[in-house]
């Protein structure tokens, strides 16, 4: 029955993410396109966090780290979109196991994961903002070209519109949505969901528990890199905000506010705040951050798991 | 995933060797001033259930977490099947065969009763087996369903372990360490907390493991030793003070003087 109901809802909203582009106005569009990576982005914090338990203060560093390397190879290869797209995926991944591989197998946890993530993304933002030939400076890059996939032989096939651009992050949205439904329900997933119960318990079963959120670790890295990179061709610039604590921050009340661990509130979550905020920052400007605040207090004290927390929620999605 | 009939096979060949199968030798390891294990010299034969008692703070279960990796020993060596497991990681004794369960119970609330079940089956899979595993978390597998009728816990399968009462947790854990397919079970005060009907049931679980398991238990209540463990060895202040069968260790002056605290 369940199945029935998890089934229709996804065709329902596959349905309604192909349509709405005739529907919404450019504006809307583009709009609709950011608040997708944004949920890719959201989506990677959550399989850390919302999964494994173990909260990043830094996942910026790998959108950002994304956000340039894309930028950068399409500012020098316009047409190298495949490696583009390969580089932001790949470096931040490899930043995240690195990183990964010194903190947990250095027995580093709780606060002071926290913390390091953060460091990493301040020192990053650091260089960005310095390494002016590379990256910009303050300034930043621009212009990023739409992204432009070609294949030798065949041809390419270049994003270059705001709609083309919004099936692109919808379509991996969707995708990635179903890898990591998936690999929740593996038995991968539920050591995961063990492993942010009771570590110890889990190790004396067998569970190499370094190792698994190593791998949680740098996936959730390559999916914030992935994000950072669409991101960047959409908007068609990068700048050191990228990396920062603003958008490290955002993200976790994306996650915290839709209801981690059940991978359709922190969708949900990026995508409602997002579009909120677009449209009152119009018009109320600097009170729709305490509108945000308070929204985050109220909902931290009332309904700690998220407003789509609830084991209800992570059953329909098929996740327990 | 083994059958429980392939267990106790290496159960049943296991009993023939010569060896013990756990050895621990010379084993100190210091807290500070505090020496919380003073020389523990102790072999476990395989197929036996071997009873530990002591009073308080002898250093019964920082014994067990010397032996799975949890702490490093000061001094002395652990073999397990002659090989020095000496400071491995808990994860790493557990792959050679010794299971584990808590003195508190520690299961995994947030899941259900089968899927603590199943984490625990899939303890000693590679990660690349664990990603394609189970795409449905309602799989059935024969060995969980067994187990959870030997448990008495059939009913509760899909309940969230959080629902279970102390005892229930209780089994709950040891089915996990048991379906975790190790041989050498290593068992912190199975029945703390425990009514006395429970505590029966538990007896009848651990006779059953008979041979095909090596048992080492902890426990405080003398009447469950009496009734599941085949030998006994006395832990006092980090030293093994007695051992032999539970009626021998009773009779022993020394133990008697600890257990009632007269002199030292």
């Amino acid at each position: 029955m369940t199945r029935r109901w998890r089934v229709g809802a996804i065709t329902a909203a596959t349905l309604a993410g192909s349509l709405a582009p005739w529907l919404l106005s450019p504006f809307e569009i583009s709009l609709a396109a950011k608040a997708f990576t944004f949920a890719l982005f959201a989506l990677g914090l959550d399989l850390i966090w919302g999964l494994g338990g173990i909260l990043s203060f830094g996942q910026a560093a790998f959108f950002g780290l994304g956000a340039y390397a894309l930028g950068i190879l399409t500012r020098d290869l316009p047409d190298a979109g495949i490696l583009g797209l390969v580089a932001a995926v790949g470096i931040p991944a490899l930043l995240a196991l690195a990183l990964g591989y010194f903190t947990f197998y250095g027995r580093v946890s709780g606060a002071y994961f926290a913390i390091i993530t953060l460091a990493v993304s301040l020192i990053l933002t650091q260089t960005a903002q310095t390494w002016v030939e590379l990256t910009g400076g303050h300034n930043g890059l621009y212009p990023v070209p739409f992204l432009t996939v070609s294949v030798p032989g065949l041809g390419g096939f270049g994003f270059d519109s705001d709609v083309d651009m919004y099936y692109l992050a919808f379509g991996v949205l969707l995708v990635v949505f179903l890898l990591l439904r998936r690999l929740a329900r593996s038995g991968f997933g539920q050591a995961l969901a063990a492993l942010s119960e009771d570590e110890l318990r889990l190790q004396f079963l067998g569970y190499d528990t370094r190792q698994l959120r190593l791998i949680a670790f740098t996936l959730s890295g390559a999916l914030g890199g992935l994000a950072g990179g669409l991101y960047a061709s959409q908007v068609g610039f990068v700048n050191p905000t990228v990396l920062g604590l603003t958008l490290s921050t955002q993200v976790i009340v994306w996650v915290a506010l839709g209801g981690r661990g059940t991978l359709v509130g922190p969708i949900v979550g990026a995508l409602v705040v997002s579009f909120v905020e677009d449209y009152l920052s119009d018009v109320l400007v600097n009170v729709w951050v305490l509108v945000l605040g308070i929204l985050v207090l109220l909902v931290t004290l009332f309904r700690p798991a998220g407003l789509l927390g609830s084991s209800r929620v992570q059953r329909f999605v098929g996740l327990r | 995933m083994r059958s429980a009939n392939d267990v106790a096979r290496e159960g049943l060949t296991a009993t023939v060797e010569a060896r013990p199968v756990l050895e621990v030798r010379g084993l100190v390891r210091r807290f500070g001033g505090l020496r919380a294990l003073d020389g523990v010299d102790l072999e476990v034969r395989s197929g036996e259930i071997l009873g530990i008692i002591g009073p308080n703070g002898a250093g019964k279960s920082t014994l067990f977490n010397v032996v799975t990796g949890l702490i490093r020993p000061t001094e002395g060596r652990v073999y397990f099947r002659g090989r020095d497991i000496t400071g491995l990681a808990p994860h790493e004794v557990c792959r050679l065969g010794v299971g584990r369960k808590f003195q508190v119970p520690s299961c995994f609330s947030g899941l259900t009763v089968r899927q603590n079940l199943q984490v625990a089956a899939r303890g000693r899979w590679p990660v690349a087996r664990l990603v394609r595993a189970g795409g449905d978390s309602r799989e059935r597998w024969s060995d969980v369903d067994d187990l959870l009728d030997r448990l008495g816990l059939a009913s509760k399968a899909d309940l969230e372990a959080a629902a279970l009462s102390h005892g229930e947790r209780q089994w709950l854990e040891i089915g996990m360490v048991l379906v975790n397919g190790c041989q050498v079970l290593l068992l912190d005060e199975p029945t703390a907390g425990m009514t006395l009907g429970e505590t029966r049931r538990t007896e009848r679980l651990l006779r059953d493991l008979g041979g095909a398991h090596t048992v080492a238990v902890i426990e405080h209540d003398i009447r469950f030793i009496r009734e599941v463990a085949e030998r006994v060895i006395v832990l006092h202040r980090g030293r093994v003070l007695a051992s032999g069968t539970i009626d021998a260790v009773e009779r022993d002056e020394r133990v008697r003087d600890v257990y009632l605290g007269r002199g030292e």
